[in-house]
């Protein structure tokens, strides 16, 4: 940047003539902008960083980072075409959830009527009852999640999530009882 | 911007052209990502897994079914209410980004998913449900769901917690 004259009276001014013969015709500001001495035009920038500031701050707080997602892949019953003909459908197993007394957080799971005492207990015995692990039951074995009416959510796809973790296939939900 | 003073000091001055534009540029991602975020999503505490085998999302297109839960406090003066604090009903049902269907219209949402399932077969659909919602306010939407003939769908919950 070229240094500014050190005083305004050693700088050449470029306006005089102008100033002397259009003064009552030049604006306030032109005046203001062609007086002598004066400092060169700049943008008030103080305020408009504290205004951007604020902005920034307030999109930033606002911002509500999401808690990354994932999916289980589901698949609902689908009516009553989808039943295989050529072979005799397999015994279904049953999931029972039901809420155990008036607290939400305590429920009772039961694996064709056998109890079981957390969703971890839910995925090691139906991992050790899977073919995989050498046991009873295929993967293809229809599994149904009965739950009752004001069990929460969280608990349903907790229990099905078990069962895709011990990689069974025919995941069902059926309506609360 | 360094100027000379009749002293011959050297004045320092901060060049803030840069600065600005950073900054504008920030606000303008700030702006983009809050509205992103709100459109897609209606604000609810997901279903939180023990050994979670949930995969992860990705970029792809997708049609969200959210089901919103109806506040249960915070809904005096004709306010919204507090999403996240509710008895366990559902409110409406919000599918993809701009479609909002009350509880007793589900039929509607049933026509609307099955129009989206004939334009787009390959598109995957997403249940996105709060965990405190009762099973009786989620089989509806999910009886809907099979009504229109889509018998795959994914459920929306977090992600293990060490790939979050």
């Amino acid at each position: 940047m070229p240094s500014r004259p050190a005083s305004p009276t050693t700088s050449r001014h470029p306006a005089a003539t102008d100033d002397d013969t259009t003064v009552h015709h030049t604006s306030v500001r032109a005046k203001r902008r062609k007086a002598p001495g004066q400092e060169k035009m700049e943008l008030q920038l103080t305020s408009m960083i504290d205004v951007i500031f604020l902005l920034l701050i307030y999109f930033v707080i606002t911002a509500t980072f999401m808690i990354d997602e994932g999916f289980l892949d589901a698949s609902l019953p689908s009516g009553p075409a989808s039943a295989p003909e050529d072979e005799l459908p397999k015994e279904p197993v049953v999931i029972e959830l039901a809420p155990a007394g008036n607290n939400d957080t305590l429920f009772t799971i039961t694996v064709d009527n056998q109890p079981v005492d957390s969703f971890t207990d839910l995925y090691t015995v139906m991992n050790n009852q899977s073919e995989l692990q050498g046991g009873f039951y295929a993967v293809d074995t229809p599994l149904i999640i009965k739950p009752r009416a004001r069990v929460r959510w969280q608990h349903v796809v907790n229990a099905f999530n078990a069962l895709v973790r011990a990689k069974y296939e025919a995941i069902s939900f059926a309506p609360p009882s | 911007m360094s100027q000379v003073t009749p002293r011959g000091a050297v004045a320092p001055s901060l060049n803030i052209t840069p600065l600005i534009d950073v900054v504008f540029l920030l606000i303008v991602f700030f702006m983009l990502v809050s509205n992103i975020t709100s459109d897609e999503a209606v604000p609810m505490v997901l279903p939180d897994l023990v050994d979670s085998v949930t995969s992860e999302l990705g970029d792809d297109p997708r049609v969200v079914v959210n089901i919103a839960p109806l506040p249960a406090t915070g809904r005096e003066f004709g306010m919204k209410g507090d999403p996240l604090d509710h008895a366990g009903e559902a409110d409406f049902v919000k599918v993809g980004s701009l479609k909002t269907f009350p509880m007793s219209q589900l039929d509607a949402m049933t026509a609307e998913l099955a129009r989206i399932r004939a334009e787009r077969p390959d598109v995957p659909i997403l249940l996105r449900a709060d965990g405190a919602l009762y099973y009786s306010s989620v089989t509806p939407v999910i009886d809907a769901i099979t009504k229109a003939q889509i018998a795959d769908i994914k459920l929306v919950a977090y992600l293990p917690e060490d790939q979050r």
